[in-house]
């Protein structure tokens, strides 16, 4: 977990502390389309995966992020 | 039956709407449809609404715009009575959105309720606002009658139509004036290109503060066509984007390359996606050729590819080039094309003499879409809008692009080489890296700041930031930028500096920089 939090406050340019709270696209004014691609880059490569099309559609929010990549480690 | 000759924008949305009262005007995701007789009534009553604000000819309006049908409306009630529109981002930095609303002194802010708008940091009492998302806004336009305007006798050709704010290197960004004449022109060049009938469905995909959305805007609503506009945060999920679409069924799709190139990278677009779709076309970038090659694989053989350019000054687009499969077999950029009809350009040396054709200068933009100039800021203007400096008979206005070009010896098309100064495009939008500097003088404790953008095998598109600091607070940095710079302007990285590198005058030497992070 501390591994996504660390993607989450690096490609979203938020503080560290707020990568605990269950944040969603219009939480973040830095969750732009730029970013999310960074973000998504940013999870492939650190869990060494490569997500579908489907999952990253709903990859919204932070919970649904931890809770996407849980299922491919 | 209405005139046919329109000197102004407001009689030609008039006409069109008189011509085709009952097609559909505004298609929205949820399947409301508005029509074009309920659309003009709807803009005439904001008009008059608009007058009893004492709003006139030249009043500059400021929209915070959210694609709904009301915030069309406003757009085209401005434009019937001659006040020209600029459309501020919601989600300015409140830093960056004083220094536009200073520029264009607006003497009418409209916006609507959102956590997220810049609205609710913005305490100026100086401008008259209003919540045009209330109910009470709604209550007053609706005692106001739903003919068209008489004052828009007196909008005559040269007043501005709209005013269009673009990043700019003082670290103030700059507002682009365009004229209904210059509009009038591009609608028809629009229409010539395209092809386009009141059968057509458009995207509005472009944020409307971006200049991609003239063509979204005038493209649609001025040849009775069809409008889908599409909210940011739906763009931000390009498979959910896409479903929506597909039941929304366009017919032309506008967007900036990367937007494309997202939908791929995201695995979200299918090749049986937009099955009704006829022209896609981009602009506003290069289009990276190897997301280029996998989308005509998909679409090419039932969709037409249009590459456009042109600068924010010259009316969004002056030149379209329909790719073919040639262009699949090279690995160059796409060439600009041939600029549209009624445009020259001129390919310039620094002395501004016109180079041999194919070898590579600044292009001069001619033509009856280049721009009035920068809003209140005339030493501006006359650095860019220039003389055209090969005519020596008589005045010509000519644009300065700052785009290095050079013309193919055979077919003459323009070919893009880079630009002359520290402008780059990201996402398509325009990004002076001066104006990032600014932003860090007005943090204390850097000393020196110098901005590069690297794309190379080892940083993929990255603005980088390199700093002289006591402090190495990234986290305080992003929260001073922020004040000052949209999200696409924060760089992605920080490196660190005993000293900056500088040349012969002194200067930070970007270049040796960008040498050091390409090695």
């Amino acid at each position: 977990m501390e591994k996504i939090n660390h993607i989450l406050a690096d490609t979203l340019k938020i503080p560290f502390e707020r990568t605990k709270e269950n944040l969603g696209m219009d939480d973040v004014d830095h969750w732009d389309s730029l970013s999310h691609m960074n973000l998504i880059v940013a999870i492939e490569d650190a869990f060494g995966i490569e997500l579908s099309g489907d999952d990253i559609a709903e990859m919204t929010t932070f919970n649904a992020i931890r809770t996407t990549i849980s299922k491919y480690i | 039956m209405l005139d046919n000759y329109h000197y102004n924008l407001g009689q030609l949305f008039n006409k069109i709407a008189f011509d085709n009262p009952n097609f559909i005007a505004i298609k929205a995701i949820d399947g409301t449809l508005t029509t074009y007789k309920e659309l003009q009534e709807l803009s005439n009553k904001i008009a008059h609404y608009l007058s009893t604000l004492s709003i006139k000819k030249n009043d500059v309006v400021a929209i915070l715009n959210n694609k709904t049908e009301l915030s069309y409306a406003l757009m085209l009630a401005c434009l019937k009575i001659g006040a020209p529109y600029t459309n501020l981002d919601p989600k300015s930095p409140i830093e960056r959105f004083h220094r536009m609303v200073n520029i264009s002194q607006p003497k009418l802010l409209l916006y609507f309720q959102d956590k997220n708008s810049v609205i609710n940091d913005f305490a100026s009492k100086s401008v008259m606002s209003i919540d045009y998302s209330s109910d009470g806004f709604i209550k007053k336009i609706n005692t106001n009658n739903d003919e068209f305007p008489d004052c828009n006798k007196e909008v005559h050709g040269n007043t501005p139509a709209y005013i269009m704010f673009t990043s700019g290197s003082t670290g103030f960004p700059k507002g682009v004036v365009i004229s209904h004449l210059q509009v009038l022109n591009f609608i028809n060049w629009s229409k010539t290109t395209y092809q386009t009938t009141t059968k057509d469905v458009f995207t509005n995909i472009n944020p409307m503060h971006f200049d991609n959305s003239v063509f979204d805007f005038y493209a649609s609503f001025f040849t009775g066509a069809s409008i889908i506009p599409v909210h940011e945060y739906l763009s931000r999920n390009p498979r959910k984007l896409l479903d929506a679409l597909n039941e929304a069924e366009p017919t032309i799709w506008f967007s900036v390359p990367s937007m494309l190139v997202y939908m791929l990278n995201m695995r979200a677009l299918k090749s049986t996606d937009l099955p009704t779709l006829r022209i896609v076309t981009f602009g506003g970038e290069g289009f990276p050729k190897n997301h280029l090659r996998v989308l005509w694989k998909y679409w090419s053989d039932r969709i037409r590819f249009v590459n456009v350019y042109g600068p924010t000054e010259c009316t969004c687009i002056c030149s379209s080039y329909d790719v073919s499969n040639k262009d699949m077999e090279v690995d160059d950029l796409l060439p600009l094309g041939h600029l549209a009809s009624g445009f020259y350009g001129l390919v310039i040396n620094e002395q501004h003499e016109e180079v041999p054709l194919g070898e590579t200068g600044e292009l001069c933009i001619g033509g009856p879409n280049v721009g009035i100039g920068y809003y209140r800021d005339l030493e501006k203007t006359k650095a860019v809008f220039i003389d055209n400096p090969v005519n020596k008979t008589h005045q010509e206005q000519v644009y300065l692009s700052g785009d290095l070009v050079k013309q193919d010896l055979n077919s003459k098309i323009f070919l893009f080489c880079g630009r002359k100064d520290n402008q780059i495009k990201r996402m398509g939008y325009r990004i002076e890296l001066e104006e990032i500097e600014n932003a860090f003088n007005s943090i204390d404790f850097i000393k020196e700041s110098a901005v590069v953008y690297v794309d190379n095998g080892r940083y993929a598109s990255k603005l980088i930031a390199c700093l002289t600091s006591d402090l190495k607070d990234e986290a305080k940095i992003t929260e001073v930028l922020k004040k000052y710079l949209p999200s696409y302007m924060l760089p992605d990285l920080y490196f660190y500096f005993d000293d900056l590198p500088k040349n012969q005058n002194g200067k930070i030497d970007r270049l040796h920089l960008k040498k050091d992070l390409n090695s």
